[in-house]
């Protein structure tokens, strides 16, 4: 691309990534854009969506979501479990994050004690909605949007154990995962996966009872998973978690029984054609944030939180091309 | 002459959370001498009291203290002496509590604020009688609609200041044990405030925090961050005060301040509670505080 074509692929939409996708994130074209072509405003903080305000005195941390470098200082310092999270646009995944730390707000989770947490502003950012602070008269979840993958991070006791162990919980836009069931090579550079001790992938129970969404729920989960593991996305060989998600709406639905042998059968067909990539696959059944009073809140979360903290395997040793017997020829970059 | 031992004690508070009724409390405390206590008055010297003086003034009224009464952050020393007759010069930084808010809400600490947290132990003041806690839509409707049907209302942005109470303490915990503030291992007591109105709930203090504050609870009792830290019920003022009525014309009067006004011992009217426990003491939590310094 020349420099001029590259200069002109800017956006003032900070969620646009054109530059690097070469795509409108509002899936428009260029000339239908009301950003593209105008400089970004002036960088915020990750998760901010308003903007600074200068004051006096010393910074303190953000307490916002964490960037892949951020996250990877926070890997060097403790004991740790990275979670990759997968799934389409709205199957409940920033639920299931708020509906985690909102199930500590009340107390140890089955065992496991709240030890802390360096983003406690984005946390809170994604719970308002479902909270009643927000005056809406129903729960909500805000969307993910596109940009780079960010972490929310907890640290955690379980009981028993000495060491405390910092979970870092991605996030990343469904529309990017989506994606790379139609173009392999955006699996590739997804630190999230490449990382993770756990990958969970959410089927949104919701729309896995509507006769419209069904089969395209249960289709697109396998192209999703071929596509990141023949990128390479997945080296450590990590858990596989399956999570029926939104479960308030298969329980309350007259297709519950359908609803539930979908979701068995897509299971069984992840564990046969995708065994060999994972050291575990299992599934869940969650209801992190319900709409009504058919579930309790947090319903099976606290299940999916054990299984994140198994213990990580250890880091793949893969084979050196070394050029010479030199030993520092078969040095290898570390991954964080 | 002996070695002044001169530790320093951070009061730290969310607004409201009664660190200027303690101050008041305590100083009353230490200059009557009604009631033994484990740190005694030494002396005056030559520090300045016309602060101290003021708000116990109006402590002794049963009087509430006013807003505009601690803006800016006041350094308030008092010369004590402990049991081994050691002599003690305890400096507290009063600071109003909408610095430690800032830190929340702006993520910024006062330069002034950051060096007193930098230095010493902390008392945490919290206000039992107005924690605020997570409380979520879908359980709220369901109680609604056996209730009543309020009007639909627009829907608010989040802003940090909507935050429950022990998510903003737990961050202000955090940020005492992180740079540009850490210093090592800290002593913390947790005063939970006004335990007149909270100890209907039948819990002891201890328990109080673990039910109320789960977050905090779990942080604290997880040892991350290496706090020792020790719980107890505090009601400074004893019961209800009249209002402030500076600069606050429909100021309430209150019966139980009458009540209060009456006792012989004003240090009465203090009331601290540590486990099974009760007494008037409120150095007990400040010597224990100086006991690694």
């Amino acid at each position: 691309m020349s420099a001029t074509v590259a200069a002109e692929m800017i956006c003032s939409n900070p969620d646009c990534r054109v530059a690097v996708d070469k795509k409108c994130v509002e899936g428009l074209s260029f000339d239908k854009c009301q950003f593209y072509g105008k400089p970004p405003p002036d960088p915020r903080p990750a998760g901010d969506g308003e903007a600074a305000v200068p004051a006096a005195g010393i910074d303190l941390d953000l307490g916002v979501p964490l960037h892949a470098l951020q996250a990877s200082g926070v890997l060097r310092a403790a004991r740790s479990r990275v979670i990759g999270i997968i799934g389409a646009h709205d199957c409940g995944k920033t639920s299931l994050l708020a509906g985690l730390y909102d199930l500590f707000q009340e107390g140890p989770i089955a065992g496991v004690t709240f030890a802390g947490s360096s983003t406690l502003h984005g946390f809170e950012r994604i719970c308002h909605d479902s909270r009643v602070a927000s005056k809406r008269g129903v729960a909500h979840s805000p969307r993910t949007n596109r940009g780079e993958v960010v972490f929310y991070h907890l640290d955690v006791r379980t009981d028993g154990e000495a060491d405390i162990v910092s979970l870092l919980l991605a996030d990343r836009s469904g529309e990017e995962y989506e994606e790379v069931a139609d173009e392999m090579a955006n699996g590739a550079s997804m630190f999230e996966l490449r990382r993770a001790d756990t990958v969970t992938v959410l089927l949104d129970g919701k729309r896995l009872c509507d006769p419209k969404t069904r089969h395209d729920v249960i289709n697109s989960i396998a192209p999703i998973v071929q596509g990141l593991r023949e990128s390479g996305a997945f080296p450590r060989k990590p858990q596989l978690a399956v999570v029926l998600t939104k479960n308030d709406a298969v329980v309350g639905s007259d297709k519950t029984d359908i609803a539930n042998a979908d979701f068995d059968r897509l299971v069984e067909t992840l564990t046969r054609r995708f065994a060999d990539g994972f050291c575990d696959i299992r599934k869940f059944v969650t209801t992190a944030s319900p709409t009504g009073m058919a579930a309790k809140r947090g319903e099976g979360v606290q299940d999916l939180l054990l299984y994140w903290l198994n213990p990580a395997r250890p880091e793949p040793v893969l084979p050196v091309e070394a050029g010479s017997d030199r030993v520092f020829a078969a040095l290898r970059a570390r991954e964080e | 002459m002996a070695t002044i031992v001169e530790p320093n004690v951070s009061i730290v508070g969310l607004p409201g959370s009664g660190k200027t009724t303690f101050l008041a409390a305590l100083w009353h405390l230490i200059q009557s001498g009604e009631i033994p206590t484990r740190l005694r008055f030494a002396s005056m010297s030559n520090a300045d009291y016309a602060y101290l003086n003021q708000i116990v003034k109006l402590w002794r009224k049963a009087t509430e203290q006013g807003r505009t009464q601690v803006a800016g952050m006041k350094s308030v020393s008092m010369n004590l002496v402990d049991a081994a007759d050691r002599a003690i010069r305890v400096t507290f930084p009063d600071v109003p509590g909408e610095d430690y808010r800032t830190m929340w809400e702006d993520r910024k600490v006062d330069e002034g604020l950051a060096g007193n947290l930098g230095a010493g132990n902390i008392m945490l003041l919290i206000n039992g009688d107005r924690i605020k806690s997570p409380a979520w839509i879908t359980e709220r409707m369901h109680l609604a609609k056996k209730v009543e049907n309020g009007p639909a209302e627009d829907p608010v942005r989040w802003e940090p200041r909507l935050a429950p109470t022990q998510v903003q303490l737990v961050d202000l915990l955090q940020h005492l044990m992180r740079q540009p503030l850490d210093r090592g291992p800290r002593r913390l007591a947790v005063m939970l405030g006004a335990w007149d109105q909270a100890e209907g709930e039948g819990l002891s203090p201890a328990d109080f925090q673990a039910a109320r504050l789960p977050l905090l609870d779990q942080y604290l009792k997880s040892g991350r961050d290496g706090w020792t830290f020790r719980t107890y019920g505090l009601s400074a003022q004893g019961g209800e005060f009249d209002e402030n009525d500076a600069n606050n014309v429909e100021a309430k009067v209150r019966k139980d301040a009458d009540r209060l006004r009456e006792l012989d011992l004003l240090s009465k009217r203090i009331r601290l509670l540590s486990g099974e426990a009760e007494f008037h003491d409120l150095t007990k939590p400040l010597e224990w505080l100086m006991g690694d310094q």
